[in-house]
C-alpha cells in the first residue's frame, strides 16, 4: 500500500544536551491531515521531540523533515509560515488585549513597512471566530480564565496561517471541562485540514482524540499507529510500567485504559 | 485604488498605501504621546537657552543662534547653553532607547544597562582611552569596547542562556560594581589635571561638553537611533518568550545580538558624551509605556521621554541651587532612587511588576 507523504518526519534523530542524548536514533512519520499525539511518561523525550519538530532544538544526528524538506535548510521566517507552535506556557505581556495578542501571530507575514495589511486583518478575524474569542477582543488577556486564555493562544497560532500546528501539553493547568473544550477545538481544526501534532500527558484523552498515536519510552519510540491498533495492556505496561485493563470506550469504541493500582471497591 | 486608505478600528488607525506595499497601524494615544513629548522637549530646550545666571530673552537667543547677537550673549547661548542642551537631548534619547531594548531583551524592568553594569564598563573603556590621550573618535570606540567587555563578562559569568534572567541581572550588578571600583581607582591614580576632568565626567555631567565630542556623538546616534527603531518589530515577538519568538519567525541568535549591540552602542555613546548617567535607561521605558498605553515598551516614546527627563534634570540641577550646579547624573540618580523604591514597593504589594 502506498503511504501518503507525511507532513513531518524525523529520521535517525538523536538530540538533547549533555552526554546522554534525550532522543536516540528516533524514526517517526506524522501523517498529513492527521491529529498525531505523542504520549509517554515524564522524561521520555516527548517534549524534546516536539521541540526538534519546531526547530528549537538542533539535532545531534539525523534529520527533521517538513513536507519532505530538511528543516535545517529553512530559515526561521520561512518555517514560521509553515509551522506554528503552541508552547506549554506563553509569556503574556502585561496589559495586552486579546486582539493585539492574536495579531502578533501575523509576525512572519509582515515586514518593516507592511505591518497591518487586509490579509492580516482577515486572518486575525478568522482565527478569533474559529476559537470563539471574537467577543474577548478588547479584554486584557491576563483577566481571562485559563480556558479562555488557551483559546486565545490557539487563535494566535491560527492567525499565523500554517498548515501544521504543534501543541505542547495544551491541556496542562486546565480543568476537565476546559480540557475537553480545547481538544474538541483541535478536532474541529483538524477536520478543516490542519495537521496537528501534540504532546499529551493523559493517555485516555490521547486515545479518544488522536488519529495517530506515538508512544515513547526512554528516548525511543515504543510503538505508533491508530489508537485502536496499538493500545494494549502490554503497551501500557511497557511504556508506563503499570498494570491496567484496556476496554472499549462506550462512547467512541476506542481503547480506554483503566489502571489497576491498589484501589479496591 | 490610487489613494491611501485610512481604516478605523476601536483601538487604532490603519494607514495603507495603494497595492498594500505599505500598511501601518497607528494607536492614537501612542502617537499623541510621542508628539506631546517632542513638543515638551522643544519648549524645555527654548527655556533652557534663556534661563540661568545670565537671563536671555527668546528673541536674543534666536539671534545668537544665527550669529547676530552681542559677543557675551553669543558666548552664553552658543558656547555654553546650546551644546549642553543638545547633549542632554542626545544622551537622554540614547539612554531611553537603550533601556527599552535591554529591558525587552531581558524581559525584566531591572534589566537596564545602568543596572547591569554596561555603562560602568563603557565608561571604563572611555576613561582609559582619555587618560592615554586619545582623540574623541577613539575615546568613543574605547567606550563601546568597554561596554562589550562588560556585556561579555555578564553573559559569560551568568552561565547558559536558559540559566534564568534574574541570575544575569545579579551578575550584571556585580560586574557593574567591579567596573565602578576600577574606574574610581583609575581616576584616583591619574595625573592631577586628567583626574580633575575625569572626576566631573564620572559624576555624569553635561557641563563643558566639547563641540568635537558632540559632533562625533551626533553622527553615531544618527546611525544607532534608527537601527534601534528597526528592532521594534522583533521586540514585539521577543516579549512573548524566546520559543514563541523563534516560532513566529525571529532568528533569535541574530536578533539578540542585534538588540544587544545596538543597546550597547547607544549606552557607549551616551557615556562617552556625559559619563555614566544612571536611572534614565531604567525609568524612561516604563514611564513611556505608561504614557503611551499598550503592553510593550515603546522605543520612540522611551527615547523622547529619556531626552525630556535628562534635559529637565540638567536644567533643574543648573537652577535649583544657582549659582552652585548639581550634575544631571546626581539628579537623575536622586529621582531614580525614589522610583526604585516605588517599584520594589509595588512588587512587594503584589502589584503589577514594572
Amino acid at each position: 500500500m502506498q503511504m501518503p507523504a507525511p507532513a513531518m518526519e524525523v529520521r535517525a534523530l538523536t538530540a538533547g544536551h549533555g552526554v546522554r542524548p534525550v532522543l536516540d536514533g528516533v524514526d517517526v512519520r506524522f501523517p498529513r491531515g492527521g491529529f498525531s499525539i505523542i504520549i509517554g511518561p515524564n522524561a521520555s523525550g516527548k517534549s524534546t521531540l516536539l521541540r526538534c519538530l519546531a526547530g528549537l532544538v538542533r539535532p545531534i544526528a539525523g534529520e527533521v523533515r517538513i513536507d519532505g524538506e530538511d528543516l535545517a535548510g529553512l530559515d526561521r521566517r520561512a518555517l514560521a509560515r509553515r509551522l506554528g507552535l503552541l508552547p506549554q506556557q506563553t509569556e503574556i505581556p502585561d496589559g495586552i488585549t486579546t486582539a493585539e495578542l492574536v495579531g502578533r501571530g501575523r509576525h512572519p507575514h509582515q515586514s518593516l513597512l507592511r505591518r497591518w495589511s487586509r490579509g492580516d486583518e482577515a486572518a486575525v478575524a478568522a482565527a478569533m471566530a474559529a476559537t470563539r474569542t471574537t467577543g474577548l477582543a478588547e479584554r486584557p488577556v491576563q483577566e481571562l480564565s485559563g480556558g479562555q486564555r488557551q483559546r486565545v493562544s490557539i487563535a494566535m497560532a491560527l492567525a499565523q496561517e500554517t498548515d501544521i500546528l504543534l501543541l505542547d501539553e495544551p491541556t496542562t493547568y486546565l480543568d476537565i471541562a476546559h480540557q475537553i473544550e480545547v481538544l474538541d477545538l483541535c478536532v474541529e481544526l483538524n477536520r478543516r485540514g490542519k495537521t496537528l501534532i501534540a504532546a499529551l500527558h493523559d493517555l485516555n484523552l490521547a486515545c479518544r482524540y488522536a488519529t495517530h498515536l506515538v508512544a515513547m519510552r526512554q528516548g525511543g519510540i515504543e510503538d505508533m499507529g491508530a489508537p485502536a491498533a496499538i493500545v494494549t495492556e502490554s503497551l501500557v505496561e511497557r511504556v508506563f510500567g503499570i498494570g491496567c485493563l484496556v476496554l472499549p470506550d462506550p462512547t467512541t469504541g476506542r481503547p480506554m485504559v483503566i489502571p489497576r493500582g491498589a484501589a479496591r471497591p | 485604488m490610487t489613494v491611501p486608505e485610512v481604516a478605523r478600528s476601536p483601538r487604532w488607525f490603519v494607514l495603507r498605501l495603494p497595492a498594500e506595499r505599505v500598511s501601518l497601524r497607528i494607536t492614537p494615544r501612542a502617537a499623541l504621546c510621542c508628539l506631546g513629548l517632542a513638543a515638551a522637549c522643544l519648549v524645555l530646550a527654548v527655556m533652557a537657552l534663556t534661563v540661568g545666571t545670565v537671563p536671555v530673552t527668546p528673541a536674543d537667543a534666536a539671534r545668537a543662534l544665527q550669529g547676530q547677537a552681542s559677543a557675551d550673549i553669543q558666548l552664553v547661548v552658543v558656547q555654553w547653553r546650546a551644546p549642553r542642551i543638545a547633549g542632554a537631548l542626545l544622551v537622554g534619547a540614547a539612554l531611553g532607547m537603550a533601556g527599552a531594548l535591554f529591558q525587552t531583551l531581558l524581559r525584566n524592568p531591572l534589566g537596564s544597562p545602568d543596572v547591569v553594569g554596561f555603562d560602568a564598563g563603557a565608561f571604563g573603556g572611555a576613561l582609559l582611552a582619555m587618560i592615554a590621550g586619545a582623540g574623541a573618535a577613539l575615546v568613543a570606540c574605547a567606550g563601546f569596547a568597554g561596554g562589550l567587555v562588560a556585556g561579555a563578562l555578564v553573559y559569560g559569568l551568568s552561565g547558559p542562556a536558559h540559566g534564568g534572567r534574574t541570575r544575569l541581572i545579579l551578575t550584571g550588578i556585580a560586574v557593574g560594581a567591579f567596573f565602578t571600583a576600577l574606574n574610581d581607582w583609575v581616576v584616583m591614580s591619574a595625573r592631577l589635571d586628567t583626574a580633575l576632568a575625569a572626576a566631573s565626567w564620572r559624576l555624569g555631567s553635561l557641563a563643558g561638553i566639547s563641540g568635537e565630542r558632540l559632533a562625533v556623538a551626533a553622527l553615531l546616534l544618527g546611525l544607532l537611533l534608527p537601527l534601534g527603531l528597526s528592532c521594534g518589530r522583533d521586540m514585539r515577538a521577543i516579549e512573548l518568550g524566546d520559543d514563541m519568538a523563534a516560532c513566529l519567525g525571529v532568528p533569535m541568535a541574530t536578533a539578540r545580538l542585534k538588540l544587544a549591540l545596538t543597546g550597547l552602542g547607544l549606552t557607549a555613546v551616551a557615556t562617552f558624551l556625559a559619563g555614566p548617567i544612571g536611572f534614565v535607561a531604567l525609568i524612561a521605558p516604563q514611564a513611556a509605556r505608561r504614557l503611551a498605553g499598550g503592553a510593550s515598551l515603546p522605543l520612540l516614546a522611551s527615547a523622547l521621554f529619556g531626552a525630556l527627563f535628562l534635559l529637565g534634570s540638567d536644567v533643574a540641577g543648573r537652577l535649583a541651587f544657582a549659582p552652585r550646579q548639581i550634575p544631571a547624573g546626581a539628579l537623575t540618580a536622586g529621582i531614580g532612587g525614589l522610583y526604585f523604591v516605588a517599584l520594589l514597593w509595588s512588587q512587594r504589594a503584589g502589584g503589577r511588576p514594572g
